[in-house]
């Protein structure tokens, strides 16, 4: 191999794509940072449809975190008023970034299309 | 005219596929630490930018010795214009590799995204600046190789294969034992299997065979059931396979009475970065 003091074209080309990648990803990061809002952890929560399996009854939550802050040991409890007495179900999700969606399932031995969804606790990272 | 061009074109590519099986030998560690991907969760963005900033002081200092490109660099600039490349290689192949993984997903958010690729950036920008270092051969040990190889069939292959699976267990045998295995099965679709399957093929050859610019010739060449590139890399991959169930058993990760399913896709999973160390490990015999 010959010795080339200066770059060829493809050593070029490469640091041409590289360059572009670098500068989307620092846009990127510096976006983040200069964004003003840092509104804490808020969530959604949303039930999905009741699928019964072997007498007990599987309720999908979809919980959506709206914060620009992550929140950590996510506790969900479902709470199902309508028998007697009344059963609750919970589940932790170990991490719910900022601004994004995780999903769980909360098991009850009646059918829970009337039971309450909500997020009982979570920490701070 | 034409013929130099394409010269350097494939040069360019192995160098870049050196720099990638670099960033992955020496990374696959963290990629199989769900602590790195969970600290990405909660990255600031200053930190990030103290990690991009960390990456690349590290890639100019390796590049002064190391690097990822078979021709040395030649200047400052030089350098620092490597180093670009080689934090911008540490970016993608972390992107793809926590993609391939499904631990990145749409649904993740960007600022966890953005979080979980810089941290794991970081030591694939290290592997990237010691790839000359792990993976190119000098003319010099080419040549003492060279001598050593054309011994008996049944030896060189023995040699191979040991290479292999002794790579396989010094890569391997520290992610065996950890939570990751089951965690990151657990997630993954047959399709993806199968595709971690192909990225493991794929990287064993580019290793051995692509990254290794120079050497190539040499292995094509030489004796034994390893010979042909394909079937020593098919070869190569059925050994991590088994070193990776072996290690799986003995650890425990996997039982006996357990079903097929997850026999195979935990060994499919720990088989990619025991491949990785076969493959480097056959480059070092």
């Amino acid at each position: 191999m010959s010795e080339k003091p200066i770059r060829n074209p493809a050593e070029w080309f490469s640091l041409a794509i590289s360059l572009t990648l670098l500068s989307a990803v620092i846009a990127t990061v510096a976006s983040l940072w200069l964004k003003p809002s840092l509104k804490p952890a808020e969530f959604t929560v949303e039930p999905g449809k009741v699928r019964a399996a072997n007498d007990h009854y599987y309720l999908p939550v979809t919980i959506r975190n709206e914060g620009d802050a992550t929140a950590a040991e996510v506790t969900v409890e479902g709470t199902l008023t309508t028998t007697s007495p009344e059963e609750v179900s919970t589940t932790t999700f170990d991490f719910v970034p900022a601004r994004s969606d995780a999903e769980g399932v909360l098991i009850f031995s009646q059918e829970p299309s009337a039971a309450t969804v909500r997020v009982v606790s979570y920490q701070e990272p | 005219m034409a013929r130099p061009k394409a010269h350097e074109w494939r040069t360019e590519l192995d160098d870049l596929m050196r720099g990638i099986a670099g960033a992955f030998l020496f990374g696959a560690p963290f990629l199989y630490t769900m602590e790195v991907w969970w600290k990405g969760n909660f990255t600031s963005p200053p930190r990030m930018m103290l990690i991009l900033a960390m990456a690349y002081l590290a890639l100019v200092l390796l590049n002064i010795k190391g690097g990822f490109r078979a021709q040395q660099p030649r200047g400052y600039g030089q350098i620092l214009a490597e180093s670009v490349e080689g934090l911008a290689i540490a970016l993608f192949t972390a992107t793809l590799s926590l993609t391939l993984l499904d631990i990145l997903h749409i649904e993740t958010g960007i600022d966890a995204l953005m979080g979980r690729l810089i941290t794991l950036s970081l030591p694939y920008a290290i592997g990237v600046g010691i790839a000359n270092n792990l993976l190119l051969k000098t003319p010099d040990d080419k040549d003492t190789n060279l001598a050593k190889k054309r011994g008996h069939p049944w030896r060189s292959t023995l040699s191979d294969a040991g290479a292999a699976l002794l790579g396989a267990i010094v890569v391997g045998s520290s992610i065996a034992p950890t939570d990751e295995i089951p965690m990151i099965s657990s997630s993954l679709e047959p399709t993806r299997l199968l595709l971690i399957m192909a990225s493991s093929l794929l990287l064993s050859y580019v290793i051995v065979f692509e990254a290794n610019f120079g050497a190539q010739r040499r292995r094509r060449s030489q004796s034994g059931l390893f010979q042909s590139p394909i079937s020593e890399t098919v070869a190569a991959y059925l050994i991590a396979l088994a070193a990776s169930a072996l290690m799986l058993w003995l650890f425990q990760v996997i039982r006996v009475g357990d079903p097929v399913n997850q026999w195979v896709s935990y060994i499919i999973v720990l088989g990619l970065p025991c491949t990785i160390g076969g493959a480097a490990g056959r480059l070092a015999v």
